[in-house]
């Protein structure tokens, strides 16, 4: 499959099945997915709607049940491809008798960066995620908004191309999911392609270029953020200096066209609302549908 | 290369930082501690005892860490999901199993290392406080030279030659004897005094053994010279003789035959041999701990195709049971041979059968044939495809403070290699496919 994409699947589906081969669950059904290069593209969806499957095929630690995809124009699980991907998993899973030099340094070590360089980009990066008052700390003591961050260097220890995110703000406070938040849209502006996945819906709609919703290993909507979340029927106008006066000659003075008009835009609905409607949706298609 | 090294290095760090090596680190430490007081007839056995039982402790302490260890190293990866952050990294599947595997054995050779470190030390100080007490034998590693041919003769029957590893028998009442023939002896490698031939011969009859006439014969000389021995079971004797007996040409025979009628005596060509001059028992120290790491550097592998595809606790199980039957494979094949052949049995029972008379023993059914033709291909098999640990072992050089032959080593470090490739290609090819989340 030839793609100038960062990311493309094509039919993309996972069953899992059982001890005797038996399917247990359709996790990923025809998933049909691009990302382009330099984008932030965020996958949402419920508990168990296949997000985080989705990202386990791109990365070849699962292999699909039909289908295929193409990772920097690689197949998934590509050695050489693994060097320029950063990906932190949706809990930070590390060696936990480890501390957090020596975390990034081993990884260092596997992409064969040379020992100088390495503890240079060890030292940035600790200071990045802001773990430099716990840098000889063993992982075991963490707690999970500090494995979040050394996560996080780890995964960009390699100054990837394509960076996969599996709920990057999970159990951050709000100003730690902020300076997260902060550092993803920096990546961006390096040029990076960052696919996350999340079902907090702001950390989605703050960042994220283009989003897809997945629903029970459905793809339900995929499009640009503004696109998605813009009423096109609805005008909203927004006036500046309104005076009672005015406000009661509102409607005339529209009619006239004589107010300074500050602003015409399509109002928005939130990230929320969408999300919500999403999910409603296909709940009353499974109802309607028998079996 | 260098992301398995990368890979091992982190291994052999992780490894040391949990909790099981260091226990049974201590565990080993502890009981080779407790050696000292070991209770013991004579300062020999005492030492004897004590260098069997280190060795044999820090084997079996070395392979514990490691099945432990290997078992659930990959288990505990996917469980813990660690394996994620390694395999979304430029390291491909084989470079993982490598580099795992490597580690491994890196970590349990150093425990090993340590191990023997302190049972040398403690040997060194049995064999010190035993000294003064009147020690037949000191630290030392004897090197054996054995006869090239063994030959049986029995009145009446004329000569035979015995093949390597057959038994023949001598009883004092057949008139027999049996000869062993050395050829290309080098003189420079006796002491200049007196040449010493060591033996351990199957006694039976008597349990406090018998008396057997030894007659070295120079064969371009003619010269002849004379020696008794007692054996007793289980027990190894030496005879000596003067070192002008040796011929300058280097060859010897030397003649054995049963002093007294009722005693019967089992001898093979390796039962008997000269006694170079010895060599070093620190150097025989450390061919042992090099023996018991080849040992490692099986059952390391072993381990690991069984972590490749089962969980943690199966796949320490199935590693201990492999381990276990590994040492027995000789008794498997016995007992398979036994299985169609009833009345050969295991443990030698045909010759105890000949000693005293013909045993009954009731025909098969087919189908019981059947049964056992299967089960002993079966058993066959099995006892083929295991590595034969019991030739790992070096207890009983150690014990019989004989030096290990470096040939020995080299050929087993081949069988070793040869044998973690072909373990690591198998798992290989399981983890290859593997699902490592779900």
């Amino acid at each position: 499959m030839q793609t100038d994409f960062a990311v493309e699947t094509k039919d993309l589906t996972k069953v899992y099945v059982d001890f005797w081969g038996r399917p247990k669950v359709r996790a990923i059904d025809r998933l049909n997915l691009s990302i382009n290069r330099g984008e932030i593209f965020g996958l949402l969806g419920p508990n168990g709607s296949g997000k985080t499957t989705t990202i386990k095929l791109l990365l070849g630690l699962i292999f699909p049940t039909a289908g295929e995809a193409v990772v920097l124009g690689h197949p998934p699980g590509d050695v050489a491809t693994n060097s320029r991907i950063g990906f932190l998993p949706e809990e930070s899973y590390l060696y936990r008798f480890l501390n957090a030099e020596e975390t990034l340094d081993f990884y260092g070590q596997i992409f064969h960066i040379p020992r100088r360089e390495r503890k240079r980009r060890v030292a940035d990066l600790i200071e990045t995620v802001g773990l430099s008052f716990a840098r000889k700390r063993p992982l075991k003591e963490y707690s999970k908004g500090m494995s979040r961050r050394i996560g996080l260097a780890q995964a960009l220890i390699n100054d990837p191309d394509l960076i996969l995110l599996d709920e990057p703000t999970v159990g951050l406070d709000p100003i730690g999911s902020r300076e997260i938040k902060d550092l993803i849209l920096e990546l961006k502006k390096q040029g990076k392609t960052i696919l996350l996945s999340s079902h907090l819906l702001a950390d989605v709609e703050d960042v994220c270029d283009r989003i897809a919703i997945l629903d029970k290993g459905h793809l339900q909507v995929v499009g640009e953020v503004d696109d998605l979340l813009s009423l096109k029927d609805t005008l909203e106008i927004r006036v500046r200096r309104i005076s009672p006066e005015l406000r009661d000659k509102i409607e005339a003075l529209l009619r006239e066209n004589d107010a300074e008009l500050v602003s015409t835009e399509h109002p928005s609905r939130t990230l929320e609302d969408l999300f919500l409607k999403t999910i409603e949706e296909t709940k009353s298609e499974d109802r309607s549908s028998p079996g | 290369m260098k992301t398995v090294a990368a890979l091992a290095k982190h291994t052999f760090k992780d490894s040391l930082r949990k909790k099981t090596p260091l226990v049974i680190f201590f565990l080993a430490l502890v009981l080779l501690g407790c050696l000292q007081f070991l209770p013991a007839i004579t300062p020999d056995d005492r030492l004897k005892l004590v260098q069997v039982v280190s060795s044999k402790a820090a084997t079996f302490f070395a392979i514990v860490v490691a099945i432990f260890l290997a078992a659930s190293s990959i288990p505990v990866d996917i469980e813990d999901k660690t394996i994620y952050s390694v395999l979304t990294k430029p390291v491909s599947r084989l470079a993982y199993i490598l580099g795992k595997t490597v580690g491994l054995i890196l970590v349990t050779g150093t425990i090993l290392l340590l191990m023997s470190l302190i049972s040398y030390g403690v040997v060194r100080l049995v064999a010190l406080q035993a000294a003064p007490k009147g020690l037949a034998e000191p630290l030392m590693a004897k090197i054996p030279l054995y006869a090239s041919s063994l030959i049986h003769q029995a009145e009446g029957e004329g000569a035979a030659q015995v093949p390597p590893g057959e038994m023949a028998g001598l009883s004092g009442s057949g008139k027999m004897e049996a000869q062993w023939q050395w050829e290309g002896i080098k003189i420079s490698d006796f002491p200049a005094e007196e040449i010493a031939l060591q033996g351990r011969f199957l006694v039976l009859g008597r349990v406090t053994g018998g008396t057997m006439k030894f007659v070295a014969i120079n064969p371009t000389s003619g010269q002849k010279e004379e020696a008794l021995a007692k054996l007793k079971p289980y027990e190894n004797f030496t005879v000596s003789f003067p070192a002008s007996i040796l011929a300058p040409a280097g060859a010897l025979k030397v003649v054995a035959s049963a002093e007294e009628p009722e005693i019967y005596f089992g001898v093979t060509l390796r039962d008997l041999f000269l006694l170079k001059k010895p060599g070093s028992f620190t150097i025989n120290f450390l061919k042992s701990v090099v023996l018991i790491f080849l040992q490692l550097l099986v059952i390391v592998p072993i381990a690991v195709v069984g972590s490749s595809f089962l969980s943690a606790p199966v796949s320490v199980t199935f590693s201990f049971f492999i381990y276990f039957c590994s040492n027995i494979v000789e008794l498997m094949r016995a007992l398979a041979h036994s299985l169609t052949e009833p009345g050969t049995g295991v443990f030698g029972a045909s010759i105890i059968g000949h000693v005293h008379g013909p045993v009954e023993i009731p025909e098969q059914t087919l189908v019981v044939k059947i049964i056992n033709t299967i089960l002993k291909y079966f058993i066959y098999a099995i006892s083929y495809i295991l590595p034969d640990f019991s030739k790992f072992a070096p207890a009983n050089f150690l014990a019989d403070k004989i030096d290990i032959p470096l040939r020995a080593i080299l050929l087993l470090l081949a069988y070793a290699l040869l044998y973690a490739a072909s373990l690591l290609t198998v798992s290989f090819f399981i983890f290859r496919r593997r699902e490592v989340g779900k």
